[in-house]
């Protein structure tokens, strides 16, 4: 493994029991986050980029099940370790943020003390803790963050609940930031403002964040990289100047097209993706995407399609169009 | 075009804190949610209705159905004044104006099949007509399949569920449609689907539409004109195409710059508006706008700026005579 | 949203629960055992092999036999016979009561969760002091005042049972009126009796059933415990309660018809039970999405 990768997830399948039969919600899911890159992790709702989120740090749902595959963070395997190395790598060197701020704190246990037992494992008497949770918050943007810690959760903003759990997550300096979709739940203003902080701390500890969002624009501002994900699996992975100049894939192209951001001029008639998900439970046989696409050829329905190189080192598409001998 | 709906200096105030509270401090009971609003829409004509949650948006649109009191101002629908319209007077109004709720499941009723939830309000209007018709017809107008009748809201996705709301605004031939964020939790291939079934119903059927929505983008495409709310305020309106050519207030600006487009080299004029909206309990003095403003001056936290025009019914509340983006 | 054209066959509902109710061998089990109970008291008359009062000319206090598989009772009455008897009286009280607590219940509770403030605060204070009481003593207490029979079991156990239905309705009616369903209803100009017909109560009804089959075996508990104090059903008509009291005094003789009479409570509080438990995990329709 190359010693700047920091995580490496290796053909990773996760099924879900449900009273209809195993839900393949994950099938091969390869990808590769460098030490110090922010990765965005793309898709539309039911791709499974949640799922895999979650699971990067090995919280998975009771029914859900790694049926194959590796995450290898630094090296070990998250999906064969014991609840305690979990917890060990959990909070110290993997944070997560969530997409609802209100739930993800303690809503009847004040700022400051979440913020002091996060740091249980760190040395240093409570007095330089709380010096650290208050700095860690003005750093984020609270204002008079000293006398805040005394402050409960709903006593916040939404806009400033979400500053204090990114002030959480990285209070212990991780090494890998998990961020679910941290801005969804935003106004568009905020949105903007959470993005830019994002980046200036992530200079600053030069951690490297895995950033799930379905929305193109903030991706393509904050990530280095991307990874686009249709019904679990991956169909598109590089940098996000090649993906978003060059999308090799036709879901990513299609994707793009529909983002009205990217209309210049008004229309009555915007593209759409005609179309359904697939099923997961009784997934169809070749390309995953064959139902949908506008240059389905025979291969497409018979043989299931891996990431093959493009023109540009380190920009991969799994499409058969990439490799398209014999088609008639 | 004759105007079919025509608000004037709407206010809608919402209670802050109980009498007694309000008498020991001394404070008003009250606040403004929507302060002083006007606005009309011709038949056939599309309006945009852009604003942050705060904003007093989606409070405009639940005055509009009748669901809250007008505090003040006036509300014409068709030259008829209905600000202070009774239960009877609505519900022949009803007919004519249908809501799209913002939750597509949510405002479903869960036990309804879909085929009885499009034909409710014919039923409720006491229309008496052949119902599976109806909703077969129905149905078809949204481009759902017949058989989509038998199922319930929770068999349905989003885009479907919105589907079916759409055909219940359009059950009863209504001359406006209030679509409250109408592509609310909805993915980006689908949110496309929904707007342009938006904008074919419009062409085919002539209706008013009132759209409401927090995504500058959502309104571009189908709406003529749109008028931008900052704390229950009007503080930019305009034809649709001119505010995203050449956006006059900074708050415009900066939510055009909220919505960026998927490309990595994209010159970025990026506006990043520092602060919060300030609770409409306790409004700044002067520009309202004026705490979060980059562009900010002494006067702005002095004096209320007044409307300006921007030619072509293009106006906005700012002191300066802002150009597109400079600043 | 071009639909592939899968021909989606909609399963009825009933259906839906029906398969569901099998997958849970408790549900299943529950469902058997409340089968097997009611349809006894429905065909008792058909299927007892004695008259339930009848006095025979055989062993008093007699085991369990071929001529009376439950034996016979301190008078030499057929026990089986008597539980069959007995049976139709716990069913005729726990339908008629839970049905009465239930139609009240649903009236108030809507009445409550949809209407002014001010009524919901009577109401509530109204509900209150009825639970206040314990049922027993508030059983006695009715009883001394209007003398012990079946109906004064039945009225008793219904007014002590409307206020927990009463309240688990108002609670929904409550969270429901301000959903955006319900709005979207208003919007469209239904009145409040359509509303709370059409929208609401199919939504209350639920939870409200569930509730009552676990409150069967309560009711029949209290209706035995009235009986068996001697404040309920008045001999010689059979109650598993009058049985079990009979039985109670003759104990050091025989345990046959102690037996006889607690069996069939015990039987129809794990049926009710488990046939409430597997309704409440069916009946969520959010549950059922897996479909």
């Amino acid at each position: 493994m190359n010693p700047e990768t920091l995580l490496q997830v290796q053909n990773l399948s996760i099924e879900f029991g449900t009273s209809s039969g195993r839900l393949r919600a994950l099938r091969g899911i390869d990808l590769e986050v460098p030490k110090g890159r922010i990765m965005g992790l793309v898709g539309e709702s039911g791709c499974g980029k949640s799922t895999l989120a979650y699971s990067l740090s090995g919280l998975l749902a009771g029914n859900g099940e790694v049926s194959g595959g590796a995450i290898l963070f630094d090296g070990a395997d998250v999906t064969k370790m014991s609840d305690k190395e979990l917890r060990d790598i959990r909070g110290r060197r993997v944070s997560m943020i969530f997409q609802d701020p209100m739930t993800a704190l303690n809503p009847v246990i004040t700022i400051g003390r979440q913020m002091l037992d996060i740091q249980y494992r760190e040395p240093g008497t409570n007095a330089e803790k709380r010096a650290r949770a208050a700095r860690m918050l003005e750093r984020v943007g609270i204002p008079d963050a000293a006398a805040q810690l005394g402050s409960y959760p709903h006593q916040f903003s939404g806009g400033m609940r979400q500053r204090v759990c990114i002030a959480m997550a990285l209070l212990t300096k991780p090494d890998l930031l998990i961020a679910d979709e941290p801005t969804t739940a935003l106004d568009a203003t905020l949105e903007v403002q959470i993005i830019e902080l994002l980046r200036e701390l992530q200079q600053e500890m030069d951690c490297a964040i895995v950033f799930v969002s379905h929305h193109l624009g903030t991706v393509a501002e904050l990530c280095d990289d991307v990874t686009l994900m249709y019904a679990g699996e991956v169909v598109e992975r590089g940098s996000v100047r090649d993906v978003f100049h060059n999308p090799a894939h036709p879901y990513t192209q299609a994707l793009l097209e529909c983002d009205p951001a990217r209309m210049k001029v008004a229309t009555r008639q915007l593209p759409t993706i005609p179309g359904m998900l697939p099923n997961l439970v009784d997934v169809p046989q070749g390309c995953i995407f064959a139902s949908r696409c506008q240059h389905v050829w025979e291969r497409c329905r018979s043989a299931h399609p891996h990431l093959s190189k493009t023109a540009t080192v380190g920009h991969r598409a799994a499409c058969h169009l990439l490799d398209a001998e014999g088609r008639t | 075009m004759s105007v079919l709906l025509e608000v004037e200096n709407l206010v809608v105030r919402y209670p802050a804190m109980g009498r007694v509270r309000a008498a020991l401090r001394r404070q008003e009971r009250e606040f403004d949610a929507v302060a002083g609003v006007s606005f009309s829409i011709e038949a056939g004509q599309t309006l945009g209705l852009v604003g942050e949650s705060g904003s007093g948006k989606s409070t405009v649109a639940r005055t509009l159905m009748g669901l809250k009191r007008a505090g003040s101002g006036s509300i014409r629908f068709d030259g008829r004044d209905i600000t202070r319209a009774g239960a009877q007077d609505y519900a022949r109004l009803r007919r004519e104006i249908a809501m799209m709720w913002q939750d597509p499941v949510g405002s479903l009723s869960p036990r309804l099949t879909v085929g009885s939830l499009v034909t409710e309000p014919l039923r409720i209007h006491g229309k008496t007509a052949d119902m599976a018709a109806e909703a077969k017809r129905l149905l078809e107008m949204v481009g759902l399949p017949e058989h989509f009748a038998g199922r319930f809201p929770h068999q349905l996705s989003g885009g479907q569920a919105r589907r079916v709301g759409v055909a219940r605004a359009l059950a009863l031939d209504p001359r406006l449609i209030i679509a409250d964020e109408p592509t609310a939790g909805l993915d980006m291939s689908v949110q496309a689907e929904v707007l342009n079934l938006l904008a074919e119903m419009q062409g085919r059927l002539g209706i008013a539409i009132l759209v409401i929505t927090h995504n500058l983008n959502v309104v571009r495409h189908i709406t003529d004109r749109t008028a931008i709310m900052y704390l229950g305020r009007f503080v930019e309106t305009g034809p649709t195409e001119q505010i995203f050519q050449a956006p006059r207030h900074p708050y415009t600006g900066a939510l055009l710059s909220a919505n960026p487009e998927p490309d990595p080299d994209a010159a970025r004029a990026r506006i990043t508006l520092t602060g919060e909206m300030p609770s409409p309990r306790n409004r700044p003095s002067g520009c309202e706008f004026h705490g979060r403003c980059l562009r900010a001056q002494p006067q702005c936290s002095a004096t209320v700026p007044e409307f300006s025009s921007a030619g072509d019914q293009h106006a906005f509340t700012c002191h300066f005579l802002v150009r597109n983006g400079a600043g | 949203m071009g639909d592939v054209a899968t021909t989606y066959k909609q399963p009825s509902a009933l259906c839906i629960y029906a398969r569901q109710l099998a997958q849970n061998p408790m549900g299943l089990m529950g469902a058997i055992l409340v089968l097997i109970i009611v349809g006894i008291a429905v065909f008792g008359p058909w299927l007892a092999p004695y008259d339930p009062n009848q006095i025979m000319i055989g062993p008093r206090m007699g085991p369990p036999s071929a001529a009376h598989w439950l034996g016979t009772d301190h008078l030499g009455r057929d026990l089986l016979s008597r539980v069959i008897a007995g049976g139709r009286i716990a069913m005729l009280v726990a339908f008629v009561t839970l049905g009465a607590a239930m139609t009240v219940g649903l009236a108030l509770g809507l009445i409550a969760g949809y209407g002014p403030k001010w009524l919901d605060n009577i109401l509530l204070l109204v509900f209150d002091a009825i639970r206040s009481f314990p049922v027993i003593v508030f059983g006695l207490a009715v009883v001394t005042l209007i003398g012990p029979s079946l109906y004064t079991v039945i009225l008793v156990v219904a007014i002590t049972s409307i206020p927990i239905y009463a309240r688990i309705v108002r609670t929904q009616t409550q969270t429901l009126r301000n959903a955006e369903f319900i709005l979207a209803e208003k919007a469209m100009g239904a009145g409040t009796l359509r509303i709370l017909a059409v929208h609401v109560l199919p939504n209350v009804l639920g939870p409200l059933l569930i509730l009552a089959s676990m409150d069967v075996p309560m009711v029949i508990a209290t209706e035995a415990g009235l009986s068996f104090l001697g404040m309920g059903v008045r001999p010689p008509a059979p109650s598993w309660g009058t049985i079990l009291n009979d039985g109670y005094n003759f104990i050091r003789n025989s345990p046959w018809p102690v037996i006889a009479g607690s069996a069939p409570i015990i039987l129809v509080t794990i049926g009710f039970t488990f046939l409430g438990e597997a309704l409440r995990d069916i009946f969520d329709p959010k549950l059922r999405r897996a479909q």
